[in-house]
């Protein structure tokens, strides 16, 4: 178990050092990542294996198949781990839950840390195939993405949950890669998801089947839409229009 | 410089306009009942209203529709969107009581920010998304500058 003052990841089952890679899913633009990590974790037919708890979570349980579930949970199987969160995080919950987080992969000697997220474009409607960025916290991993033809961000800010992720793991001296696909703001973005996938295969050299997710892309928008409305209202505090603007004079 | 003093009715004004954007703020653009109603069969779809200088942009996420069953009625200050699905939309397990729902249509009426010119609308409907475009409705008087 890790802790920090307000988070504890509870592992259920003992979870094997050495992970090559995590994936975090948790509520944000276009809910991407969250589409993200919950389809790798469906077509990995990964395993639940542990849960968050922490004071600053509101006071809900999930039930599924009969049995009381955490709302955020974690799911591994024999080579990577996915952290999926089913309800909308407050600011001061995300903080906590990512150096957590971020402290825990670090006990667990994880390779890297992966985060997806969505970059809100104002002509996704135009948009038939979403471009993915990456951005990497070593050279090295740059390098290694622009070789599996993932073109790097080059310039621009990074706003939010997933900022704080890739802040946690420069911390922490863990490699973190994020992935951004131009995406709805305030619509779940299925689409965007199956993009990231699609470059996360070659990045990984994963055969993970992008066509199912562009199929349930309907079903997904329909579920998602009250967890969309809450990721809003926990986002309206956030500046993400700041990820838009012309970047700084100086560097 | 003479500076004209705020009458108690002024302050009374400005409070009762705070109270009405923030109230508009809460109920309009984050309402806290739930986005469906089960017995109508009917789910309330996401909203994203933006301005320009020129235009109210309302774009609306409309998953399991086709553009036929979409109908739009517009005044200047709301836009009513109904749609049908082109499937019932079954959700199984519901909540804690039921087993199952199904809904079929979409329905939201949206108070728009500012007057509108209704009848110079432009909408299109792309992959589940309702764009609808509307100019503003601007009046006043040009100001001559000496």
């Amino acid at each position: 178990m890790a802790e920090t003052d307000s988070v504890s990841i509870v592992e259920v089952k003992p979870i094997e050092q050495r992970k090559n890679l995590m994936v975090v899913g948790l509520p944000d633009i276009g809910l991407v990542g969250l589409i993200v990590a919950s389809h790798i974790a469906s077509e990995s037919k990964m395993h639940e294996v542990g849960y968050v708890d922490s004071e600053l979570l509101p006071p809900i349980v999930t039930v599924h198949g009969g049995e009381v579930k955490a709302p955020i949970r974690i799911f591994e199987d024999k080579d990577m781990i996915a952290v999926i969160s089913e309800i909308a995080l407050t600011p001061a919950l995300t903080i906590e839950l990512i150096k957590g987080l971020a402290r825990w992969a670090k006990t667990k000697k994880i390779q890297m840390v992966l985060g997806a997220t969505g970059i809100p474009v104002p002509n996704r409607l135009e948009i038939e195939k979403p471009n993915v960025l990456g951005l990497a916290t070593t050279r090295e991993a740059n390098r290694y993405l622009q070789n599996r033809k993932v073109q790097i961000l080059q310039e621009g800010m990074l706003v939010g949950t997933y900022a704080i992720l890739v802040k946690e793991c420069l911390r922490q001296e863990i490699p973190n890669v994020t992935l951004l696909a131009e995406s709805f703001e305030e619509f779940p973005d299925p689409g965007a998801a199956a993009s990231i996938v699609e470059a996360l295969n070659r990045v990984l050299d994963k055969n993970i089947d992008v066509q199912s997710l562009i199929e349930k892309a309907d079903e997904i928008r329909v579920r998602t839409r009250e967890l969309m409305r809450r990721t809003q209202q926990q986002m309206k505090g956030m500046p993400m229009v700041q990820e838009q603007e012309l970047p700084g004079m100086y560097r | 410089m003479y500076r004209r003093r705020r009458s108690i009715f002024d302050m009374f004004e400005e409070l009762r306009k705070q109270m009405d954007e923030f109230l508009q703020e809460s109920f309009e653009t984050y309402p806290e009942y739930p986005m469906h109603d089960v017995e109508r069969r009917e789910l309330q779809p996401l909203t994203q209203i933006t301005e320009t200088d020129d235009e109210v942009i309302v774009v609306v996420d409309l998953p399991f529709v086709s553009k036929d069953t979409i109908n739009t009625y517009a005044t200047e200050d709301i836009l009513r969107i109904e749609a049908s699905t082109v499937r019932s939309i079954r959700i199984e397990p519901w909540g804690s009581i039921r087993k199952e729902v199904e809904f079929d249509k979409f329905r939201k009426t949206i108070r728009l920010p500012v007057a509108v010119r209704p009848k110079e609308a432009k909408a299109r409907f792309k992959n589940g998304i309702l764009e609808v475009r509307f100019p503003k409705k601007i009046t006043g008087s040009k100001i001559e500058i000496e």
